[in-house]
């Protein structure tokens, strides 16, 4: 537990450090409580009469505070995190009016207090990634916003007038939150729009923060990270914006389930675009096997490199999985069974939790000022990489025996819901590590702000004993 | 391949830089036969964002042809509506109100259009008529119904089908009789006034059942 001390951190990583601390320490309990929630839900499969008597904690409420948590406790503070260091950083400034950034980031985790209080007491909205009641919307919306201009002021104020590919995706990745969250809240809570349309828009909105947003926020982060780590520039200006425009065009048009009781041309219209989201796929390995592969490259034992490497690689397993269960021939088996659950979860516990922690490893020593331990960061990520597989990869292939047996006249409902159980069990086991992994997680980014703090007190307490005889003396 | 470097930030520390490597052509080209099937899939089975196509239907037609048909009449219905608008409603008008104002008397509520045998409106619409004749309790007397039906285009057969279609679609849509008049009645109530020349009068009409 010995804290080797960083070069101490430069006027713009100062800067940063109060919004950041206030994102990143809450954000990561946040995480630590999501798992929770997670794990509550998972019980419920294995021993329904377990948690039945606590009505929080029932797969009604535990599921969505779980997602509630994860997406808006965890995903939207950290990624916001990452971008704003991202946007100072590369634009060599500090962070503009980083005193009212620290009061939106202290705002949202309020809204998501509220938000989480509002689910387990019942009052969820009912739409998948937007569990959260109305009013929390309103101060999460606000919240963001009084961030986001401070962070817009710090990328248009810049002093590096050249752009880097992680720039654009952290603007777009804000502007498109700002977009779909907006539009959604105002749709389906506000004024609520009216019978098919309602499960489209949700269908609408669960597909552009899943396959736009996601991978905007978390690309941000790998595009930083793996060039500067692995000690290589970013392979292609050209793959980037590549990746940029194809993400931001066909992962919009994702969403709607081919098998949806919708207008065909909206379900046919989004398999085709997840089809179409291979070629963004295939374009990030080029990117990421060219940017840090290569002889020369230390094998991966668990590093910051390693976490940003393992998501990137998930999340082309996740959009090539999405793709394949886009085709109609997989949509009748897959679709509405734990495949989709899987592939989902792969996209949130393999790419974006994975490639956030990333940040928060890189980012969190240089503005406290202190180096952690390689070892904490290694056991947090031979945690949370197992766990993230063995989480997904059951389901996934659960989900396609699961549908093979739904197709199957001759076998009794009862029957496949009871094997299905077996791979829930299996994926619970991955949970488990996650949220073991969450804990240290947590221990780590508390350590890390604690101890900033603990040297400030040591600092001032010295200073203080040192005026001491002085005071004495006069 | 170009490389940009950028300044040091005050760390010390060297921020990412890009290079410009062109993208592979093979990724291109993949993008654009996904692309080509996309848009042949699409068209398939998109319904061309019609809201009322949904699965596993593909289209508006495709809709169409799977809806029940429970009046096997109704073409020869809509062929007599065509040939109503075409030779009828100038006078008669669409709506059927006639045009009083020019002796033409309506064809709703008209007692002869309510008849059930179409015997007489067979004759009338292949020879026409002169003289007054009552309609719904008023009398139409200046005008002359010209020998439409003879008119038509075609042979026997053809004007016979045509005439049955006409007095289908009038008994249907304005006198709210079920059924149809069948061409071959419509055929043996022509040859059995082959012999009369000249316009019907109303009196000639009563004689017939």
């Amino acid at each position: 537990m010995t804290a080797t001390t960083l070069p101490s951190p430069g006027p713009i990583d100062r800067s940063c450090r109060s919004p950041l601390f206030a994102l990143f320490g809450g954000a990561a309990g946040w995480l630590a409580l999501s798992s929770a929630f997670g794990l509550a839900a998972a019980m419920t499969f294995h021993n329904p009469a377990l948690l039945a008597g606590c009505s929080v904690l029932t797969f009604g409420r535990a599921y969505p505070a779980w997602a509630h948590l994860f997406i808006y406790g965890f995903g939207v503070p950290t990624a916001l995190g990452a971008g704003l260091w991202l946007l100072a950083r590369l634009g060599r400034i500090k962070a503009m009016n980083p005193a009212l950034i620290t009061v939106g980031a202290k705002l949202w985790h309020v809204g998501v207090l509220v938000g989480l209080l509002g689910i387990v007491t019942g009052d969820s909205s009912g739409f998948e990634w937007l569990e959260l009641p109305r009013y929390a919307a309103v101060i999460l919306f606000l919240a963001f916003m009084l961030m986001t201009v401070w962070l817009f002021m710090t990328f248009s104020w810049r002093a590096e007038p050249r752009l880097y590919p992680s720039q654009w995706f952290v603007l777009a990745a804000v502007f498109w939150f700002i977009w779909i969250f907006s539009t959604a809240v105002f749709l389906l809570q506000m004024h609520p729009v009216r019978g098919v349309v309602q499960a489209a828009v949700a269908w609408w909105f669960a597909g552009n923060l899943l396959n736009v947003w996601l991978p905007l926020a978390g690309l941000a982060v790998t595009f930083y990270v793996l060039p500067k780590l692995s000690g290589k520039p970013l392979h292609s200006y050209y793959l980037a914006l590549f990746i940029f425009v194809t993400v931001a065009l066909f992962g919009s048009w994702t969403g709607m389930p081919v098998q949806a009781p919708l207008p065909a041309w909206m379900g046919i219209f989004s398999s085709t675009a997840a089809a179409l989201m291979v070629v963004p796929a295939l374009a990030l390995g080029i990117l990421v096997v060219k940017t840090s592969g290569g002889g020369d490259q230390p094998p991966c034992f668990g590093g910051v490199l390693c976490f940003a490497k393992f998501g990137a690689f998930m999340l082309i397993l996740a959009t090539l999985l999405a793709a394949v269960a886009a085709c109609p021939v997989m949509a009748r088996v897959t679709e509405f069974t734990w495949f989709t659950e899987g592939q989902v979860l792969l996209r949130l516990y393999g790419f974006f939790a994975m490639t956030l922690f990333a940040a928060v490893y890189h980012i969190l020593p240089r503005i406290s000022g202190r180096e952690i331990s390689p070892r904490r960061v290694r056991a947090h990520f031979w945690l949370a990489m197992p766990g993230s597989l063995l989480l997904a990869l059951p389901l996934l292939a659960g989900g396609v025996r699961q549908g093979l047996r739904l197709a199957d006249a001759a076998v009794p409902f009862q029957e496949t819901a009871r094997a299905a159980v077996l791979w829930v069990r299996i994926s619970t086991l991955g949970e488990t590590l996650i949220a073991l992994g969450a804990l240290v997680y947590l221990a780590n980014v508390g350590w890390l702000i604690l101890s900033h703090y603990r040297a400030l007190l040591k600092r001032e307490m010295t200073d203080a004993l040192a005026w001491q005889p002085v005071e004495v003396k006069s | 391949m170009k490389t940009e470097t950028s300044q040091p930030t005050g760390t010390g520390e060297i921020e990412p830089t890009v290079t410009m490597t062109a993208i592979p052509v093979w990724l291109m080209a993949l993008l654009f036969v996904l692309l080509f099937f996309g848009a042949w899939y699409f068209d398939l089975y998109g319904g061309w964002f019609d809201a009322r196509v949904y699965a596993p239907y593909r289209s508006v037609p495709d809709l169409a042809r799977y809806q029940p048909n429970s009046d096997p009449d109704a073409n020869f219905v809509a062929f007599g509506k065509k040939l109503y608008s075409e030779n009828c409603a100038v006078c008669h008008m669409e709506t059927g109100v006639g045009n009083p104002a020019n002796g033409c008397p309506p064809l709703i509520d008209s007692e002869w259009v309510h008849h059930e045998a179409p015997d007489r409106m067979i004759m009338l619409i292949s020879r026409g008529l002169t003289g007054p004749i009552t309609v719904n309790g008023k009398v139409y007397n200046t005008g002359t119904m010209l020998a439409v039906g003879d008119s038509l285009p075609g042979d026997e057969k053809e004007k016979s089908a045509k005439i049955a279609a006409i007095a289908s679609y009038v008994r249907r849509h304005f006198g709210e009789l079920p059924g149809v008049v069948k061409p071959d009645h419509a055929e043996a109530v022509r040859a059995g006034i082959k012999d009369h020349s000249g316009y019907f009068t109303a009196e000639d009409l009563m004689k017939a059942p």
